[in-house]
């Protein structure tokens, strides 16, 4: 699907350049056959494509009051956006949730068609988006490997070839600053889009179940139970099109304090942080061979950094046997660096069939992977108590790395991937897709994904979808190499892992109503999770089967008076096993419904009010959290033609709820209360 | 509180289906992209401008005059000059139609069944494209609309293209869905 998106650049790039601000002749079943390629591309006729997707729209969301990613995403059924300890955020989607922070998420990000990986950058603004394109279920036969349970394309204002240009400030509640600028121009025959963003906040919240670290007899420390959760985020995009060439580019860089803490204790000292950095470029060309075969061929290069500081225990001040002991410290730093080409071909029209066949070649290499510490293991760092146990004797921290390092380097992996997809259209009521793809890992067994769909629909007004898919994940290079610094170990012998899953989808479309049903079953093996063993955590594969099903529903009625009720739920249930430990849907919620009414007071004034409700929650350690429902509202003025003002708040009545925090006391993390924020966005 | 927030749900669900009709602003500018190209099929379009300029009239309600503006803004980003000729985008309400019917072609925005039939009849009449929103809409005279299925195309009201004597470059209906 990455590469229908460059494809789908290409394309809208050819269609606006060639048809739409074109002032020749009309050659209307031309303009008709790229319109079709269009609206296919963007998803306008959604309902209609061989696919499970979800498309949130920034001018919707707007409306709703979300003003980061995870708050838009929070609008898709069946899918959670949680926060958890040492500053991860993570999606829970369809169930599928984190056994530990340590955890690799098993979605897959897009930012204009560019693969990120795995990295959620939760808080993106939403001002320099246009669409969130949520694919639920087992793409990786068309997302590539890693997009097991799911793909989110994010896909910003600024890779719009129309003029597209915005100011954006806000401020709300923990002294939340962000601001954010986007120029999307076309000059002769370049296009340029630029967009840049500033955010940062000092979010505190109580933390009743954190593990202050008073709770080890050896230290004095009084910390109050506070989860410091403060963020800066910063960032920028270029795109530039010429022609058939096109440059995509994008930095993003994210600072979070540790939340609960790094390893089951609250940080006592301010200045622990974790870091997460995404770099990237890709230079693509596209081209027709004839009227109904084309290419497409991309370079690019894309690095991804993770970086952590954090204190163990506190143990000063004590002394034994006259040797000083200091507080245990560690950080770390580990960015690995993917280049990578991909070559394809679209083959238009072969008896009502359209193919892509496509290779992917890359190489991925750890770029930094240095581990700091003033007591360790393997470094044989500090006073040696056992040959387990060594004691900080000195607050310096020692360097380690190569085979030392965060991972036991293996150097670089090479990744080639082979794939072909083919939309056959067997009448004008059915469609049928096939989406094969091998991903031929250098230190893994070859992982084949497949995924066969059809959509029927005799009368545009109901519309039938039949999805079966196997989707795999190839473990990653921290999965397989890590080195068990801090009672996190990686494993040599994991095996990729693999989903089936059907999918039944039932969709209504009629005039102002729009009803959408999905249902799905699906088998997770080999599961990569980590197991706790006593204090060391180990990663595995689950030698027991996940089952997972479950069902969601999209509403959406728009009313005479142009008011707009959205309707989304869900109710999934994750069979948790492994050996005799069976859990029914830890972390995530089973049931959530989110309603929304949206409501134009008058042409310049629009209120919206929604409740979001999750139903009860069970911890790893089979604990409950009690079901809750949170109450936002937004009202939007709109001062000028280009000028308009946000006011919203999210979780108004200040209601007390929960999210699952490995390794707090009672794995319950305590939320924010009350947020409130302002916007003025300015467009130009 | 959780059965009164899944009666409440619900409840809206239901009663929800009584009413009617507003915008995907999806759909609208896809419209402002395909419109204008469809005022280029009109055969006799050199004899349907107003001082060499390709006129079009936005009819609307008052509840949806910032959609007719937005669909405006809309037409002239997308189209600055159309096929070389330049263009104005005029906005009037439904009610105000009969005054003064020159415009090159008409948008017809949402309105009640009693002023699209009224507004449609007007249009043929002087040979001018009806063009609507709502493809349910060519059931009350207009002539095009769009017809957004597997595929994307023009939705042509036969009965009313004959009737208001409007000739369309034949290419058109090679991509046309036919009513």
């Amino acid at each position: 699907m990455k590469l229908n998106l460059f494809i789908t650049m290409g394309i809208v790039c050819s269609f606006f350049s060639k048809n739409l601000y074109a002032n020749s002749e009309t050659d209307i079943e031309s303009f008709f056959d790229d319109l079709n390629e269009y609206v296919t591309e963007s998803n306008l006729n959604i309902d209609h494509q061989p696919s499970v997707l979800t498309v949130l729209y920034a001018k919707d969301l707007k409306s709703l009051g979300a003003t980061t990613l995870s708050e838009a995403l929070g609008y898709v059924p069946g899918v959670e956006s949680i926060d958890t300890t040492v500053g991860r955020r993570f999606l829970l989607l369809r169930g599928n949730a984190p056994i530990s922070s340590s955890t690799t998420e098993k979605i897959k990000y897009f930012i204009d068609g560019v693969d990120i990986d795995s990295y959620y950058y939760a808080d993106f603004p939403i001002e320099l988006i246009d669409r969130i394109e949520i694919l639920r279920g087992g793409v990786s036969a068309i997302y590539g490997q890693g997009a097991l349970i799911g793909a989110v394309n994010i896909i910003t204002k600024s890779s719009d070839l129309e003029s597209n240009n915005n100011l954006n400030i806000s401020a709300g509640s923990y002294d939340n600053r962000k601001a954010s600028a986007l120029v999307s121009q076309t000059i002769g025959t370049w296009h340029l889009g630029l967009d840049t963003y500033y955010q940062k906040h000092n979010k505190k919240v109580d933390a009743p179940s954190g593990k202050p670290i008073s709770v080890i007899s050896l230290g004095s420390y009084s910390r109050e139970n506070e989860s410091l959760e403060g963020m800066e985020s910063k960032g920028f995009g270029l795109i530039l099109k010429k022609d058939n060439f096109k440059f995509k580019s994008r930095y993003i860089d994210l600072y979070k304090q540790n939340n609960y803490g790094a390893y089951s204790y609250i940080d006592h000292n301010d200045d622990g942080y974790s870091t997460f950095n995404t770099t990237y470029g890709e230079l693509t060309y596209f081209d027709d061979i004839s009227k109904y075969l084309s290419f497409d061929i991309k370079a690019g290069v894309v690095k991804n950094t993770i970086a952590q500081d954090s204190y163990f225990y506190k143990l000063e001040p004590i002394t034994v046997f006259g040797i000083k002991i200091y507080d245990p410290h560690y950080k770390f730093k580990y960015s690995d660096l993917t280049r990578y080409s991909d070559l394809s071909f679209d083959i238009k029209k072969i008896d009502n069939h359209k193919i892509k066949v496509g290779a992917y070649v890359g190489r991925v290499s750890s770029l930094t992977n240095e581990y700091y510490s003033n007591f360790d293991v393997i470094g044989k760092v500090g006073l040696k108590v056992s040959d387990t146990l060594y004691f900080p004797v000195t607050n310096q921290l020692t360097k380690l790395d190569g085979s030392q390092g965060v991972i036991n380097d293996p150097g670089r992996q090479s990744l080639n991937s082979y794939y072909l997809q083919d939309i056959y259209s067997f009448s004008s009521n059915l469609n049928i897709s096939f989406n094969m793809r091998v991903d031929d890992y250098e230190f893994f067994d070859k992982a084949e994904s497949y995924r066969l769909a059809g959509v029927y629909s005799k009368d545009n007004v109901n519309i039938y979808k039949l999805i079966v898919s196997r989707a795999s994940n190839i473990p990653t290079l921290t999965q397989t190499f890590l080195n068990n610094h801090i009672g996190l170990s990686g494993n040599r012998n994991l095996d990729a892992e693999t989903i089936d899953i059907i999918e039944l989808a039932y969709i209504y479309t009629q005039d102002n109503d729009r009803f959408k049903l999905n249902t799905y079953y699906s088998k997770h093996k080999d599961t990569i999770f980590m197991l706790q063993n006593n204090d060391q955590f180990v990663y595995i594969n689950n030698p027991d089967d996940q089952i997972n099903f479950g069902l969601e529903l999209e509403y959406l009625k728009t009313f005479k008076d142009r008011s707009s009720l959205i309707l989304n739920g869900s109710y999934t249930e994750y069979r948790y096993k492994y050996g005799t430990t069976e859990i029914d849907t830890p972390i995530a919620s089973k049931q959530t419904v989110n309603a929304s009414y949206v409501y134009p007071l008058n042409s310049l004034l629009t209120w919206s009010n929604g409740v979001r409700f999750y139903g009860d929650r069970r911890t790893f350690s089979n604990e409950s959290i009690n079901r809750v429902s949170l109450v936002d509202t937004t009202l939007e003025y709109k001062i000028k033609d280009d000028i308009d003002i946000t006011f919203g708040g999210r979780n108004i009545f200040d209601k007390t709820y929960y999210y699952h925090g490995t390794n707090t006391n009672d794995e319950k993390m305590l939320r924010e209360g009350a947020v409130y924020f302002a916007n003025l966005n300015y467009e130009f | 509180m959780y059965r009164f927030i899944l009666s409440f749900i619900f409840s809206l669900f239901f009663l929800s289906n009584l009413y009617g009709a507003a915008y995907d602003e999806k759909i609208l500018n896809l419209h402002s992209k395909v419109f204008p190209k469809i005022i280029l099929t009109d055969k006799k379009l050199n004899e349907k401008l107003l001082d060499e300029h390709i006129i079009i009239s936005i009819l609307y309600e008052k509840v949806d005059k910032d959609k007719a503006l937005e669909l405006k803004k809309a037409i002239k980003k997308n189209y600055p000059t159309l096929n070389g000729k330049n263009m104005l985008v005029e906005l009037r309400t439904y009610s105000n139609l009969d005054k003064n019917l020159s415009a090159t072609a008409y948008y017809m925005l949402r309105s009640d069944k009693e002023e699209i039939l009224k507004a449609s009849s007007l249009i043929n009449k002087v040979n001018r494209i009806s063009f609507s929103y709502d493809n349910k809409y060519l059931d009350y005279g207009v002539v095009m609309s769009l017809h957004i299925g597997k595929k994307v195309s023009p939705f042509i009201n036969i009965k009313a293209l004959k009737k208001s004597k409007i000739e369309l470059n034949n290419n058109i209906f090679k991509v046309a869905k036919i009513k």
